[in-house]
Order: C-alpha cells, then structure tokens, then sequence
C-alpha cells in the first residue's frame, strides 16, 4: 500500500487492524512496552497485569525471605 | 526515573525537521519505501503523513517483530518486501527504540533485500539501545518513559484496594501475621521498626485492609545499583486477595525509580515452585546458596534494564 492510503483509516482502531500485533496470550491485549509493559514468563510474553498476577498466586503461599537476627538474640 | 511527555506539537516538531533533512536538504537521500514497525510505528508513519502530504506516494510496509517467535515479518509478505526494497532508498520506522533488539532485527532483514540504502527513525531513544538510529527526536535515560500520541496515558498499577503505607512506629503494637514460615514469622513488628532505624537503606512497607496489617516488603539498596527484597511475607488468612503481587509490584517500582538494574531475592527452596520465579524472568545467581537446618536459600535476580552491564559502562564516574 502506499502511505496515502493511510488516510482511508481514520481511527488508531481502524489502523490497528492493517499490522500484525503481539498479544498478551493471558488478557489478549497488544503489548506496547511503555503503555502494558511486555515481561518474559513461561507462558510468553505478557503484560505487567497478568505477569503481576502469575507472580501474586504463589507470593501469598510461599514468602521471600531469610532467616535472621531477632532483636536481644 | 524520568516520565516525559510528548504533546502533539512537539511530535510534530520532531517530524517536520526530520522532513526537511530528508526531503530538502541535499545531505540525504530522500526515502522511497517506509517500513513501519507494529502499531506504534504505523501511527508515526500516519502522523507523517499528516504533515507533509509528499509522502502520500511513498510505498508503504507493515513490519512487525514476533517477540514469542523471534522473527520478522511483514503484512505484505516477504517476496513483496524484498521486490519492493531492493535498490529503494529505505526509511524505517519505530515510535520508541527501548533495547534496539526490534529495530536492529528489521534492519538486518531489510537489509538482506539488497536496498540500495537504510535510514532508520526513532521518536524516542534509550541510550543503552543497541542501535542508534540514523535520526532520533528524545534521547532518555534507560529506566526513563515516554508517552506521546496517546488519547489515554496509562497510570501506575500497583494494586485493586486496600493501603500501601510505610512501616510507622505505632505499628510495633499491632499483631504479628503469620505466613506459615516459622522462620520468618517470627520476625515480628517491633523487629522490622528496629531494623528500619538502624539501616538507612532500606525500606519497609505495608499492606494494611479493614484494619490489620496483612502483609509487609522490607528491600534495601544496595551499592552494586541492585535492590534486594530481603522478606515479603503475606498473612495465612489474607492469601488469595492480592496482597502479595501488590507488595512485589511496588518493590520493583521503587526499584526504577532508584535507577537500579536488577532486582535480587532470597527464595526459600523447600518452600517455593522454582518455576515460579525461573518461569518469570528470574535467573540464579551461581554459587549463592545458604543452608541452615531445615531451609534452604537461593540467591535469585531479575534484571530490569535492558544489557544492564552495557548500562553501567555508560556510566563514567
């Protein structure tokens, strides 16, 4: 196509649909890395909320942490 | 780090000096294919046009890089991208180049087509990029945004309800949470208040719903540039209700706000799937093993700035 063809799209949605995209497979929303992050995880690329919410399941169960100090020990 | 924003004029500032070099000063070759890369290159290319209406006949290309697959391609298909570029004077073009990963696969495989020559455009540039553009309007720093040619700016996320606060003297008073580790639950309040004054470095915040607290992150700085999340511990009986992401979603903000380039943990083997943290961008640190008599600890770090050893080299103190 040639740039000026552009101008038949009149919306950023209407746009959208004329390149391929790289969805989040867990939400299905395009990944942009400034507007929903793109973070790397075992399912692929996914955006920060669903990579917030991966890591979030198993935080609750199992804490991060060392063994330390109490105070007077 | 640094959020900056790029109103309409100031793209469009951006874009009209890029169109004079381009098209009217005799130093370059004025471009006869564009290739834009996803959408956001696409809505460049679509600002562009706006401007300067002798661009209307440039061929125009759809690229897009496949972060799951690793590969180029192109709406048009490649037999059509390779007739159309070969001999072309090329310009590619990306909205904001962050690692350089994406435009420098895209040069490579434009490149492959025989063009006779490539100009590439960024709006935007992070300085630990991997490629440096012919052209670029912003350069930013590499734990820096920008947003721009955007109806709707995306706010910071870091948690549905509930309060994020930091740890306060009066909260030595409150009842301990346990979170099933004896180890750490132990380390009750009044511990943590101790701790926090007597190290400057570090930060403790905590979740806090209907009243009681639920949950707590303690991290601390380091002078490598890395944060360390020393304990996020979360309430048997809060589990399930999101405290946990939104404790770690802070901590890792707070660490791109103190410029830091990774993050580090402790994760208690015994206890945590390893496919949690490896499976999500976590790497083991070799060598850092501790052990005591019942648990045993893995150093884990995740970076969050792309090459952050190519970042600190930049650095020259």
């Amino acid at each position: 196509m040639k740039v000026g063809d552009l101008r038949e799209f009149k919306t950023a949605a209407e746009r959208l649909k004329l390149v391929k995209t790289c969805r989040c497979p867990s939400c299905n929303i395009v990944l942009q890395e400034s507007i929903t992050g793109c973070r790397s995880t075992h399912k692929g690329y996914v955006c920060s909320d669903c990579y917030y919410d991966m890591m979030g399941e198993a935080l609750d169960s199992y804490p991060i942490g060392v063994s330390r100090m109490h105070r007077g020990a | 780090m640094h959020t900056y924003f790029l109103g309409k004029e100031q793209v469009r500032g951006y874009l009209l000096d890029l169109f004079d070099r381009l098209l009217r000063s005799l130093r370059y070759r004025p471009p006869t294919v564009a290739v834009s890369i996803g959408p956001s290159g696409l809505e460049l290319v679509n600002e562009m046009l706006h401007l300067e209406p002798a661009l209307a006949e440039l061929e125009l290309l759809r690229g897009n890089y496949d972060k799951h697959t690793k590969t180029v391609d192109f709406m048009e298909g490649v037999e059509e991208v390779e007739k159309s570029t070969k001999g072309a004077h090329v310009l590619i073009v990306d909205s904001a180049i962050h690692s350089g990963s994406t435009m420098r696969k895209m040069y490579e495989k434009v490149e492959s087509f025989g063009p006779e020559s490539i100009s590439t455009y960024g709006l935007v540039l992070k300085r630990s990029s991997k490629l440096i553009p012919s052209f670029f309007g912003l350069l930013i720093e590499p734990h820096d945004r920008a947003y721009f040619l955007l109806d709707r700016i995306p706010n910071m996320r870091v948690m549905r309800s509930g309060c994020l606060r930091p740890l306060e003297e009066k909260d030595v008073s409150a009842d301990p949470i346990d979170c099933g580790v004896e180890s750490i639950s132990k380390f009750d309040w009044a511990d943590l208040w101790y701790e926090l004054q007597l190290d400057g470095k570090r930060h403790t915040y905590v979740y806090e719903a209907n009243g009681r607290l639920m949950g707590y992150v303690s991290f601390k700085l380091m002078p490598d540039g890395s944060l360390l999340i020393d304990v996020l511990a979360v309430d048997r009986n809060a589990k399930g209700q999101g405290v946990g992401l939104n404790l770690l979603r802070w901590a890792e903000t707070c660490g791109r706000t103190f410029d830091c380039r990774r993050i580090m943990l402790w994760a208690i083997v015994e206890e945590i799937p390893m496919r949690m943290y490896v499976g999500n961008d976590y790497q083991f640190v070799p060598g850092k093993e501790m052990k005591f008599v019942d648990e045993s600890y893995m150093l884990m770090m995740k970076d969050i700035v792309y090459d952050p050893y190519y970042a600190d080299l930049l650095k020259i103190e």
